[in-house]
């Protein structure tokens, strides 16, 4: 099997709440997906998605994969999109760094590897290790009755974790830790989510005025070592997040016992191969990670499903139905989900297809994609 | 003052001859240049070019620096350009990471504020230390006989420093080594690049069978963790270069002892907003500094051996002229120029002038407030 064409599309996806803020003031309201499609002479084809969280949650931006695939899509073609690792190589000898442009080619190439076999992601990265990922849902910010009303809804629909998005004044974050732990019940899990955006100190005062409330500290600071900072300061558990981008990060924190969760973007690791090997680390030094990815339509879920059911349950801590977040989509169908969990397909390879109705046109062809 | 149109050229400068980098590995034949022109609402246009050296060379590629201008320009529309760490912060926010990418945009603002205030951009930075910048030519690797025809090449036309491409077999590295050596001249400088091609061991190993001669070595592994580890193992002054993007990089450098000598490139850095502070971090502590753009046009050169003059000449050991390794040039007659192996600093304001135009080809991008 050989690529002989790879298209790239770009499509617009409105957030289904209007608009959708992440810390430190910032918002988005469409997220910018790109869509890379491999054909290949033996007229399947494979996709893959990267979308960021707006241009500037994390060092990757929408316009990317289009600049990658200039140099990328003639290195590739004419290559055996089944050799996955060697593909791998293949473009991080053309460009350097550059991780998260690359990884929507790496998800194409293992959706094609899969349909080859007639297999679907998870049994290729191993297995079915977690039936039905469990989920998380944003904890609204209403009075106390109406925010009680509306976890209950949320338990009722199955889901156990609720995250409290924080970040912006670390006063008014006090306050609201201070109001929604309280109302979570025995066994349900709190994430309180800074996305970086404190400050040290302010770090520090959030979690000594909350040290009494039981929840997980998510990414309070922009770097590693001021997330490390704080940690000195605070016995909460912490989970880290966009600060790890490689697996020597990865060796960093469990040198340094410097987390004790570890959310894994595919995007942000370089795709599926490399994100594969960063979750293998943290699993083998039992530290519990997230399968997520920064955003994204039904093709970029459903990485993150495989990747989350080729996880051992007991060190996945959760997953994220992101397709769920948009109006509009990239690809069809989106992986299932059920009572707050997120499945993987059983079709071979990622078990979604290109949505062309809802891409459009191509924004760049290489090669032959008739 | 208001940035009020961006303008994106896209130009290739073919190389004169192909260029091998770490004894062979990687391979160049020409530099995807991205020329960027801001145009401002009182009438001052300025010029900055980012010109990676390759893709492969490190995290920074041609079409890379274009796409990361489509995302920040509509963040730069209406700002001042002369408040250049206001800019610099609108960058960072609107695009993190990508620094390569930001380097045209900051250079051109510098340009601009020169020309606003009548400066050079080495008297924005502090003036010039005298002395000019020793110019290193690039000796890409070879044999023995072949590298030192490459010098001798460069020293016809007046070069006094090399940077000398080894990397390969440790056992023809230090042939290599000792052939160049014997036949340095007196008072020449050169600087064994390795541009991360060793191994831990084979560094350890080249390094400490060449501690007679007294040689500096740049970059001689991947990570700085890697230079970090071989630092206590061998004598050699060391150099980092390509590990060294970040200010956040410097410190841990400066901290740990990593170098004696820091290999500044303003493209990778992010321009000279953020070269100038590693410039300082460097000085503070004692270490001598290269300075380059990266690769490029006589612009890239220029913009670069701005900042080199800047530094105290005890401190400053030199710059390069990629100009001189291109078959075309962008302005003509304009810029820096070697005179016997040395840039001197130019006395006009900013930049002190502008490419043609008509020699950059079609832009490939237009932003307008």
């Amino acid at each position: 099997m050989k690529i002989k064409g790879i298209a790239i599309y770009k499509k617009g996806l409105p957030y289904v709440g209007g608009s959708y803020g992440w810390g430190a003031g910032n918002a988005i309201t469409i997220a910018q997906a790109s869509i890379v499609v491999v054909h290949t002479d033996h007229g399947v084809t494979g996709c893959g998605e990267f979308t960021p969280c707006g241009e500037n949650y994390m060092v990757a931006h929408s316009e990317g994969v289009e600049a990658a695939a200039r140099l990328l899509a003639p290195a590739l073609i004419g290559q055996d999109p089944r050799q996955v690792g060697h593909l791998e190589r293949v473009m991080d000898h053309t460009i350097q760094g550059h991780g998260y442009a690359k990884a929507p080619f790496d998800a194409a190439f293992w959706d094609l590897l899969g349909q080859s076999c007639d297999m679907p992601v998870w049994m290729l990265m191993g297995g079915k290790l977690t039936d039905g990922a469990p989920m998380y849902r944003v904890a609204p910010q209403k009075s106390i009755a109406e925010t009680t009303a509306e976890l209950d809804q949320h338990r009722q629909s199955g889901y156990r974790q609720f995250q409290i998005k924080v970040g912006a004044n670390w006063a008014d974050d006090i306050e609201r830790i201070k109001a929604t732990v309280p109302l979570l019940k025995k066994g349900e899990k709190a994430l309180v989510d800074a996305n970086q955006g404190w400050r040290v100190d302010d770090a520090i005062r959030v979690v000594r005025a909350t040290r009494d409330l039981d929840y997980i500290l998510e990414q309070p600071c922009h770097s590693y070592e001021e997330c490390q900072q704080v940690r000195a300061k605070t016995d909460m558990p912490m989970k880290l997040d966009e600060c790890i981008t490689d697996l020597k990060m990865a060796m960093r924190i469990v040198h340094d016992k410097g987390a004790d969760a570890a959310c894994l973007k595919i995007s942000n690791l370089g795709g599926l191969s490399k994100a594969r090997r960063i979750r293998d680390f943290f699993v083998a030094n039992r530290i519990p990670v997230v399968s997520e990815d920064s955003w994204g339509g039904e093709i970029a879920t459903s990485a993150v499903s495989h990747f989350a059911a080729s996880t051992p349950s007991e060190f996945l801590l959760n997953s994220t139905d992101l397709h769920n977040y948009n109006t509009a989509s990239t690809g069809k169908p989106g992986p299932a989900t059920k009572d707050g969990k997120l499945y993987a397909s059983d079709a071979a390879g990622l078990g979604v297809s290109p949505d062309y109705d809802s891409l459009g046109d191509p924004v760049a062809i290489y090669g032959d994609i008739s | 003052m208001k940035i009020t149109k961006i303008t994106v050229f896209h130009k290739d400068l073919p190389l004169s001859h192909p260029y091998f980098l770490s004894g062979g590995r990687l391979r160049f034949d020409v530099l995807d240049a991205t020329f960027v022109k801001i145009e401002t609402d009182e009438g001052i246009t300025g010029w900055g070019e980012g010109t990676p050296w390759g893709h492969t060379y490190v995290p920074a590629h041609g079409p890379g620096i274009r796409a990361g201008i489509e995302t920040l320009a509509p963040a730069l529309m209406g700002l001042d350009p002369r408040e250049l760490e206001a800019v610099e912060y609108a960058m960072d926010k609107q695009l993190p990471g990508h620094l390569y990418a930001k380097s045209a945009i900051d250079l051109a603002c510098w340009d601009i504020k020169g020309q606003a205030c009548n400066m050079s951009l080495t008297q924005m930075l502090g003036g010039d230390r005298g002395g000019g910048v020793r110019i290193m030519s690039s000796v890409s690797s070879g044999t023995p006989e072949e590298m030192l025809a490459i010098m001798q090449s460069y020293r016809d036309i007046g070069y006094v420093g090399h940077s000398v491409k080894v990397g390969g077999d440790v056992e023809k590295d230090i042939e290599r080594i000792r052939f160049l050596e014997a036949n340095r001249l007196p008072g020449e400088r050169i600087l064994y690049d390795v541009n991360r091609a060793w191994s831990r061991r084979e560094a350890v190993i080249v390094m400490n069978a060449v501690t007679d001669l007294g040689v500096s070595f740049e970059q001689p592994c991947e990570t700085l963790d890697d230079i970090a580890r071989i630092r206590p193992l061998t004598s050699s002054p060391i150099s980092v270069d390509e590990t060294l993007v970040t200010l956040n990089d410097m410190t841990r450098i400066v901290h740990e002892g990593i170098a004696e000598i820091a290999g500044i490139k303003i493209n990778r850095v992010g321009g000279l907003t953020k070269a100038r502070r590693l410039r300082d971090m460097a000085l503070a502590h004692g270490l001598q500094i290269y300075v380059m753009a990266t690769g490029g046009s006589v612009m890239a050169d220029s913009e670069a051996s701005a900042l080199a003059l800047s530094i105290p000449e005890e401190m400053r050991l030199g710059g390069w002229a990629c100009q001189d390794m291109l078959t075309v040039d962008v302005a003509p007659g304009r810029g820096m120029r070697s005179q016997d192996g040395y840039h001197y600093a130019t006395p006009e304001a900013g930049l002190g002038f502008a490419p043609d135009e008509g020699l950059l080809g079609n832009a490939v991008a237009v932003y307008e407030a």
